[in-house]
């Protein structure tokens, strides 16, 4: 759909059901920031309590090399995996960025102000998270 | 003692990267963003400058370009690492000065490598 198809739609709106709709758009906003928080939090105590973990098998004498060795590797893949919530948090940010912009354009519907529509500033810029898996990224030296 | 100033965000990639580099003996300083990083750098020196690129406030490439315009930081090897992936991004990146570009997530090992290989010996 580009900017002149949905402006149109929009316009066509009944002043509350984009009021409505306008609600329901704030309101996924807001649990998406709840989720945001959500994932932050728990990727923080994942982090410490690995951290805490790593730092007693270093400190534990007698440790078999072998373990230690498979720890470490097992700690550096959960170190990957746990990137996820930088990417999903870009995502969540984003998707709340357009959220907003939708949101915007009803309430001004809502209260009557735009008759001929809204002007719909859209969030041009696809997110920069294409990845689909936490699998590592590619390095490249210039 | 090697020192790296590590740039992002988020407080969890920051953790995670200061975690790995001092795990193998580097010293990390870290950054909020562009503008803190340029702040920090202020006040002292660093090796190796390892930056993400969609910040607030002052982005990846933006920092890049105002160290490569101090003459201490010529030719201080700076990695970018970022959720970025596109090869036009990539070039802007290497138009502005950056060592390479590392595409998140970072895998603990392949970033100690990578970090070994830039740095100057």
């Amino acid at each position: 759909m580009d900017d002149q198809e949905a402006a149109a739609i929009a316009a066509g709106l009944p002043a509350h059901l984009a009021a409505q709709m306008q609600d329901e758009v704030l309101s996924a906003g807001t649990e998406l920031e709840r989720l945001e928080r959500l994932l932050s939090d728990a990727v923080d105590q994942l982090l410490e309590r690995f951290g805490r973990a790593h730092a007693l098998c270093v400190a534990v004498d007698g440790v078999p090399a072998a373990l230690r060795e498979g720890l470490d590797t097992e700690l550096r893949g959960a170190m990957t995996a746990l990137q996820f919530q930088d990417m999903a948090s870009q995502l969540v940010v984003h998707a709340r960025r357009r959220l907003a912009t939708v949101a915007d354009c009803l309430g001004n519907l809502a209260v009557g102000e735009e008759e001929e529509g809204c002007e719909l500033q859209w969030v041009s810029r696809a997110c920069p998270v294409a990845q689909r898996a936490v699998d590592a990224g590619s390095v490249e030296l210039f | 003692m090697r020192s790296i100033l590590a740039v992002d965000d988020s407080a969890s990639m920051r953790q995670m990267v200061s975690f790995t580099l001092r795990s193998s003996g580097y010293e990390v300083i870290e950054a909020i963003d562009g503008q803190d990083a340029l702040d920090k750098l202020g006040s002292r020196e660093v090796d190796l400058v390892l930056t993400d690129q969609n910040m607030p406030r002052m982005d990846g490439l933006t920092l890049i370009r105002q160290l490569r315009g101090l003459e201490r930081y010529k030719r201080v090897p700076i990695l970018v690492l970022t959720t970025e992936s596109g090869d036009e991004m990539k070039q802007a990146g290497r138009a502005a000065g950056a060592t390479g570009w590392m595409v998140k997530p970072f895998d603990p090992a392949r970033l100690l490598e990578v970090v070994g290989k830039v740095l100057p010996q």
